[in-house]
């Protein structure tokens, strides 16, 4: 079946994008860039973007850096909110984290594996067990695979949640096993039943004490096990290794990561999936190397990839958060972004957030809107954007300048000029015009592409 | 709608003071001085509330020269809105006015009011009366006047309407919503014309006295035993607004929640039935006090309330236990197994329902014995609660740090009830160590020492090397000492002892007077907080306080931190907060006194 991506070659698909006079690197690029690879950003940052190399900016945004103050200040704020409270506040503050960060592109890529190894606080109750797995998720983002998966194997949350801590020698659990293959590392059609009783049994007698990880030896099976080809007394490290080690692994995470960074409908059966995972199993599953290659590359810049996925209620969110400067009640706002289907900590099912077109339908879209509108509405003196129409106070430059900070495809000319005509007559004030020129956007569909 | 309403008229008066006055100060026209009659007889005597300021310059003086207003006007954040456009705008008109009058803007205020200020509402619930007393009518007709020049051009720019008459009693000047009239020294602003003309009849003695406010039998009753040396008062007639139908919760006389009714029963009881309330404020360099007030008579008492002030109606708390350093002390006349057995009369059908099915569940703790009769019944009227800050070990560091807390009372068969308080403790602690064992949580560790004349039953938790030490739990070991009649139930086993300790020979707790505490004939709760305590028990909870700051506004943590510093600062200015609740011949009356840290 062809589809729009076919032009590209696999050989240099993922070679670093170059830009040229059809395709400069512009304004509307460097949006591009910061809203996929993190959440947005204000028009100070991106104006500045553009007078750089996209190449350093992408270091830049994934420069592995140790950490400091301001994340042992974050340690603290979480930890005080999780012992305190539920997991619903630490979704706000989560979110809080992501408008805020000097690391957009970490959050990002912790807010994709917390999708992709789902676990719901609505099972697991504990905040400080919530949050020490998004810690482990943040360590590993754009880290090896394998070590995060390995700590994903005992991490108390993940415990509970697919019951794997009541997996004795006697009855072994199935779930983690069963997960691991079939969400976490390889996809359907790669394992067989078989495979998971086998596997299952290597993750016995995994227990918490305390809130952490304790093993009991005395649970575990020490028996033989054969799965995926391979036979021995394997231990719960030794089926993870033998599972990230599998061929499909690869290729399954680039898939996952195409449609969270590239485009909502890339098609997994593409060679453009098979060379980008070739790079991947290179790299030795490092994740860093992997998102760093693609988003310098071709295919990310490509007219096909800009405007081709639907913002998720957190990325426009806190986007809008991002790019206007917005200080709001973050626990009224994750609430809200939580009734339009994606609270951190919350996800619906093992399986994470559908994404894509599941984000968008007639109730969410509508609400979606409202949100927007009262964020904008309830929090005119707290918001401080930057860019220059603000201040100037031309009605025509406001429209145009939100556009380009909100929207990653242009507006029709016709909506523009009815836009422009409803901003001229609507108030004299700069606030409330702009917030009400966001309100008139977010109802449209251009809004909700990122 | 009523504040907005009484905006209009505050905002003109705080105009007139600052907008006028220039050129008077040397040909002064000296009207009345304060005159015998009070202020209230120029007011109608169907107002449902009503305000009074007796000495608005000492007000504004004592609110401009206090040390507490001053370090709050040094604080960032209002240092921050000092730089606000809005207030720049209005320094900058201030400046020209001040300059215009010739006078400072205290000076103008002490001239404008200084036989006194007073606000009404009319029993419509929407007109209102300001009146204010000026002792120099030169300076007040060369204020009004400019005013109204300036009123006239702002309604002549708006299209609205805006008229000048004058009749025997004084010149009204009436546009909008808003009417200003002037008699003599005095100056009238109100919501329509009515009311400025009969508060001028009554300013200018034609309209009888006998119709005024300060006439009327409800209010001449709250008025008596007001307390000395008050900055404002007030007055609300209750028996209006009852009979109209408004406020009808209030005066329901039931309460939805037990806790509010153990706590505030009393009040609701009073309101049931009472006529009027009133309030006042005092304010000095080291004082600020609120005294509110209604009218209750100890005889008619419900049964069902009996819990609350005894049989008799005026019952005692006993005094405050002498807890130096404590963080807070609560003591109060409350009849538990009353107020439990009251139940059917005190709240509705719901509620019931519920309190019934945790007194079989809580009778099961007991062994059987019926827990409203039998094991509240067993307590003496008279509680008290006591908080206390806590010390903290590398061991044991929790991240929220609560205070401990204890409730003491009296047995009134102390071997017997002794020994089912501790079957009960023991009881409740396994239930509760089976569901942290079940979480994987730390337990508790269970101990009980045999004393002479009782026992300490203690359960802390057992903290194992591997468990996390910042856990929640940490704060409590909660504890049981029954000591002969004394009965003690405390958060944690160090506030337990202490408390039992502090009982001396005779079987009673040493007590205290606090400073702020009223005398009352029967005070019925008695409050005291150590608030320098408090605020160092918040300090200790800064980094909660931080991140829920943060996620209320959305800020950055250096934002939030900045905020919440400014304002442990502010509170450190409080040193200590006394409140009393009690019966007089006529009324229940409570009365609260902050003090200022030196």
């Amino acid at each position: 079946m062809k589809s729009r991506w076919d032009r590209f070659k696999p050989e240099t698909a993922w070679e670093p994008w170059v830009p040229d006079a059809d395709q400069p690197w512009d304004f509307a690029r460097a949006a591009h860039l910061y809203r996929r690879a993190g959440f947005g950003a204000a028009w100070s940052v991106l104006s500045a973007a553009v007078n750089e190399n996209p190449g350093s900016i992408i270091d830049a945004m994934f420069e592995v850096r140790e950490p400091d103050q301001s994340d042992a200040d974050q340690d603290r704020t979480a930890d005080v909110l999780a012992v305190s409270s539920n997991a619903r506040q630490l979704a706000a503050w989560w979110m809080l984290r992501m408008a805020k960060t000097d690391s957009p592109a970490l959050e990002k890529a912790t807010l994709f594996w917390h999708g992709h190894f789902a676990t719901s606080a609505a099972k697991v109750e504990e905040a400080r067990l919530m949050l020490a797995q998004s810690r482990l998720l943040r360590q590993h983002a754009l880290g090896k695979f394998e070590p995060m998966v390995q700590g994903i194997a005992c991490d108390p949350a993940m415990l509970i949640y697919l019951d794997s801590r009541e997996s004795k020698r006697a009855k072994p659990n199935e779930n983690f096993a069963r997960e691991l293959m079939e969400l976490f590392c390889l996809g359907t059609g790669n394992y067989t039943e078989q495979d998971i009783r086998e596997m299952s049994r290597c993750f016995t007698g995994f227990e918490i004490r305390y809130g952490n990880y304790k093993f009991n030896s005395f649970q575990h099976d020490k028996g033989t096990k054969s799965f995926l080809g391979k036979s021995g007394n394997y231990s719960g490290e030794d089926a993870v290794r033998i599972v990230v080690e599998h061929p499909a692994c690869a290729k399954f995470l680039v898939g996952k990561m195409l449609r969270y960074y590239v485009a909502d409908d890339f098609p997994l059966d593409s060679p453009l999936v098979d060379s980008l995972a070739d790079e991947y199993r290179t790299s030795g599953l490092d994740t860093g190397v992997i998102l760093r290659k693609l988003v310098s590359s071709q295919v990310f810049f490509s007219d096909e990839a800009i405007a081709s996925r639907i913002s998720s209620p957190v990325e426009m969110i806190v986007g809008l958060l991002r790019a206007f400067r917005i200080e709001a009640n973050m626990q009224t706002l994750s609430d809200s972004v939580g009734e339009l289907g994606q609270l951190p900590y919350f996800p619906p099912s093992v399986k994470g957030w559908n994404g894509g077109t599941a984000w968008i339908n007639a109730q969410t879209l509508m609400g979606r809107a409202n949100l927007v509108n009262r964020l904008m509405d309830e929090n005119k003196s707290q918001f401080r954007p930057d860019f220059p129409a603000f201040a100037s106070g031309d009605p025509a430059d406001q429209v145009d300048q939100c556009c380009q900070l909100l929207l990653a495809k242009k507006l029709p000319e016709a909506v523009r000029e009815r836009m422009l005509a409803t901003a001229k007559s609507a108030t004299r004030d700069s606030r409330d015009r702009v917030a009400g020129i966001v309100s008139v956007l977010a109802a449209m569909p251009e809004f909700h592409l990122c | 709608m009523i504040t907005r309403r009484f905006k209009i008229p505050c905002l003109i008066f705080v105009i007139f003071t600052f907008q006028h006055g220039q050129g008077v100060s040397q040909a002064q026209e000296k009207s009345h001085s304060a005159t015998a009659t009070p202020i209230s007889a120029f007011f109608a005597d169907d107002t449902i509330a009503y305000v009074e300021v007796p000495d608005p310059a000492a007000l504004v003086s004592t609110i401009v020269d206090h040390t507490v207003v001053a370090a709050v006007l040094e604080t960032e954040a209002v240092k921050k809105g000092l730089f606000s456009p809005q207030y720049l705008q209005f320094r900058t008109g201030l400046g020209f006015l001040e300059g215009q009058v010739g006078m400072g803007w205290q000076e103008l205020v002490s001239h404008l009011a200084k036989n006194g200020l007073a606000a009404s509402l009319a029993s419509d619930g929407r007109s209102y009366v300001v009146i204010a007393r000026s002792d120099d009518e030169a300076i007040l007709r060369k204020t009004v006047g400019t005013i109204l020049d300036f009123v006239k051009q702002q309604a002549g720019n708006r299209k609205s309407p805006f008229e000048i008459e004058e009749n025997a009693s004084g010149k009204l000047a009436i546009f909008d919503n808003l009417v200003i009239a002037r008699s003599g020294a005095d100056l009238v602003l109100a919501s329509n014309k009515k009311q400025a003309v009969d508060a001028l009849d009554r300013l200018t003695g034609k309209m009888a006295a006998t119709s005024s406010l300060s006439s009327s039998k409800l209010f001449s009753q709250a008025s008596s035993n007001s307390p000395p040396n008050q900055r404002i008062s007030a007055f609300v007639n209750l028996e209006y607004l009852r009979n109209r139908g408004q406020a009808s919760q209030l005066f329901a006389g039931m309460s939805e929640n037990p806790a509010a009714e153990l706590i505030f029963g009393g009040v609701l009881e009073a309101l049931k039935d009472s006529g009027w309330a009133t309030g006042s404020i005092s304010l000095d360099e080291g004082n600020i006090s609120l005294a509110l007030a209604t009218e209750h008579d100890p005889k008619s008492v419900d049964p069902s309330r009996e819990y609350f002030f005894g049989p008799e109606g005026n019952a005692s708390a006993s005094d405050l236990i002498d807890a130096d350093g404590m963080l807070a002390n609560l003591s109060a006349w409350r009849d538990l197994g009353g107020w439990w057995l009251s139940k059917e009369e005190l709240f509705d059908d719901g509620m019931v329902a519920q309190l019934v099915q945790a007194d079989s569940q809580l009778t099961t703790f007991f062994s059987g014995l019926d827990f409203g009769g039998e094991v509240l019944g067993a307590i003496e009227p008279g509680v008290q609660i006591i908080a206390d800050r806590q010390e903290y070990d590398a061991k044991r560091n929790p991240s929220v740090k609560i205070p401990a807390f204890a409730i003491t009372g009296k047995l009134r068969e102390p071997e017997a009830m002794g020994r089912r308080f501790k079957s009960a403790f023991q009881n409740l602690m396994g239930l509760v160590n089976y569901g942290l064992g079940q979480q994987g949580q730390p337990q508790f560790d269970l101990d009980t020492a045999n004393t002479k004349t009782g026992c300490i039953c203690s359960a802390r938790p057992f903290n194992e090397e591997s468990a996390p030490t910042d856990l929640l739990v940490f704060n409590f070991s909660p504890t049981l000492v029954i000591d002969g009649d004394l009965l003690v139930i405390s958060s944690t086993t160090e506030l337990g002892e202490k408390v039992a300790k502090l009982r001396v020979p005779d079987g009673a707790m040493p007590s205290v007077n606090s400073s702020g505490k009223v005398d009352l004939a029967s005070p019925n709760t008695l409050l005291h907080i150590d608030l320098a305590a408090a605020v160092e028990a918040l300090d200790e909870n800064r980094e909660g306080l931080i991140a829920q700051n943060m996620l209320e506004n959305g800020r950055s943590r250096e934002d939030a931190a900045a905020e919440i510093g400014s304002a442990i600062e502010l509170a450190k200015l409080l040193k200590t907060l006394d409140a009393t609740l009690g019966v007089a011949s006529d009324r229940l009356q409570f009365d609260l006194n902050v003090s200022f840290a030196k």
